[in-house]
């Protein structure tokens, strides 16, 4: 039989799944108890803890750590893999500080998006529909890479046209979501995680096999990049020099920890007990680090196949290196990274319209024109992302991923870690932060052509030092909000008389 | 030294870093928040036998 066959029955059945658990979870979904809004933005609150923390590495690490980020590794070397060694701890270790607190409030305030917290703890209805806007807008850019590199998988593996192949996956991820919502996504995640397990460690460790390991691969990239074998980069202009490497550190523990698709995960936990908190986390590093490990193949790649596209490199390893039916089941575990992510993010953005905008503009909406407007807007958004793929077709994949992590995370972690952490936050203190985020990222990438890594990381510090700033300034002259103060404390003898 | 060796020496490092964070944070006993968590736990657990 021939390969583009199988692969493209593989493809079938993948598809397949991703409709039934679409049903599956909607299904679940009507006979909830909950809300109809909770229901579909958590998912009732009662997704497993293991499924949530699979769903969270599986759309943390999406089509970045499998096919984006090797092929930037392959271009750049080994200073690139600061992201993927902070990355990890990076979505765990500020987990400990906020997660418990940022529950208790958002039950508090009712929240069900990371958004909604952030407008509800500064009490700004506009701070919500500014970030919505801003986040749909940076968002857009990162789901017409994911969809773009899912296209041309599926035309690499199959040989299924581009732009049929594209319709097909926008229509089956706007169905799953919009029929099922974050529990749809979770579960799926959970599966997907399970195949990318699978496809990390085997293809990690047959690709590696061929190089001759680790001295193999040293050896190989002295012969042919000896530029690559260094942790950082040196010379005028250098990407990565020295200083990067703090930069990425602040990205990966503020930036990356602030996308709202990782932060709804925390909101939708069932049970928030340490053992259930701490097994979130120590489930997330574990697969995260396999995960993650798959970058190291563009360094392997760069050595093995120096001709192939850079952001097809594990693609090309897996279809050379295994057998038909094994590359039909690592071509899923491709796949599910992609579309994990996507589908998180296209339900962030589309509640982020639904709830955050028509919900705050319109008064008295109510759950149903909510959600219906939700949907309606996944719809749009996914015709959005097949035009722009259709007629403009973006470059090199990571750097759009990374223009919209950046861009949002810059302008959620001040907010996001201020306004757990530091009950006397102020209102002007979280717009000066939301304002000068995506601006100091705009600036130092664009205007100052600072190096990518170091843009990414110190956007993150204007944010911060404004709201500290603006918050202590107008507390000392105005006097604090005492109402915000006293709704952002958690006090255990006030806290349930007045929840 | 080789620089896969100082990469994958630093990631080591994290990844146990943080495990043995999470571990000993987990063990810890437990405090107000975890307190007042138990309690809505309770309460969404009741909410949703009643219903």
């Amino acid at each position: 039989m021939d390969k583009s066959a199988i692969f493209l029955g593989f493809f079938i059945v993948f598809l397949v799944f991703m409709v039934v658990s679409a049903v599956v979870a909607g299904m679940k979904n009507k006979q909830g108890n909950t809300g109809a809004t909770t229901e579909y933005f958590l998912g009732g609150k009662n997704i497993p803890v293991i499924v949530l923390a699979m769903s969270y590495c599986a759309s943390a690490v999406s089509a970045g750590s499998f096919i984006g980020d090797p092929g930037y590794m392959s271009t750049i070397g080994w200073p690139y893999y600061w992201f993927t060694i902070f990355t990890i701890g990076g979505l765990v270790i500020p987990g400990l500080f906020i997660m418990r607190k940022l529950r208790l409030q958002s039950e508090r305030y009712g929240c069900l998006t990371i958004t909604q917290y952030i407008g509800d703890r500064f009490n700004s209805k506009w701070i919500k529909v500014y970030i919505s806007a801003v986040m749909v807008l940076c968002y857009l850019f990162m789901m017409v890479s994911q969809f773009k590199g899912a296209a041309v998988l599926l035309e690499t593996y199959t040989g299924v046209n581009f732009n049929i192949g594209l319709i097909v996956m926008a229509v089956v991820v706007a169905f799953f979501v919009n029929y099922g919502g974050l529990r749809s996504v979770a579960w799926t995640d959970f599966f997907m995680g399970c195949f990318m397990v699978i496809l990390s460690l085997s293809l990690v460790v047959v690709c590696f096999s061929h190089v001759g390991w680790y001295g193999g691969l040293h050896a190989g990239l002295e012969a042919t990049h000896p530029d690559y074998n260094v942790i950082y980069q040196t010379g005028a202009g250098a990407t990565f020099p020295w200083y990067s490497i703090p930069c990425i550190f602040l990205f990966s523990f503020l930036v990356m920890f602030s996308q709202p698709y990782i932060t709804a995960r925390y909101i939708a936990m069932p049970n928030i007990s340490r053992k259930s908190v701490g097994t979130f986390l120590i489930i997330s590093l574990i697969t995260g680090l396999l995960f993650n490990t798959m970058v190291q193949l563009g360094l392997v790649g760069a050595v093995l196949f120096p001709e192939a596209d850079p952001d097809y490199l594990t693609v090309t390893m897996s279809v050379e290196f295994f057998p038909t039916v094994i590359a039909g089941v690592a071509m899923i575990g491709f796949f599910s990274a992609m579309l994990s992510t996507a589908s998180s993010i296209l339900l962030v953005c589309s509640q982020a319209i639904g709830q955050d905008i028509y919900g705050q503009v319109k008064k008295n909406a109510d759950e149903k024109s909510i959600l219906r407007v939700t949907q309606i807007s996944t719809v749009v958004i996914i015709i959005g992302i097949v035009f722009f793929n259709i007629y403009k077709t973006p470059d090199l994949l990571q750097v759009f991923v990374l223009l919209s992590l950046a861009g949002v995370g810059s302008m959620l972690c001040a907010p996001t870690f201020l306004g757990v952490l530091w009950p006397k936050a102020r209102r002007e203190g979280a717009w000066c932060a939301v304002i000068s985020g995506p601006l100091s990222y705009f600036l130092m990438d664009t205007i100052l052509g600072w190096p990518f890594p170091i843009a990414m990381g110190l956007c993150a510090v204007p944010p911060f030092v404004l709201m500290w700033v603006v918050s202590v300034a107008l507390n000392k002259t105005k006097g604090e909000d005492a109402e915000m103060v006293r709704m952002a404390t958690i006090d255990p003898d006030t806290y349930f008389a007045e929840s | 030294m080789q620089a896969w060796m100082i990469m994958l020496g630093c990631q080591f490092t994290v990844v146990a870093i943080s495990a043995v964070w999470v571990l000993i944070w987990m063990r810890r006993p437990k405090d107000a928040y975890d307190l007042m968590l138990d309690k809505l736990n309770a309460a969404a657990e009741k909410k949703a036998e009643g219903e």
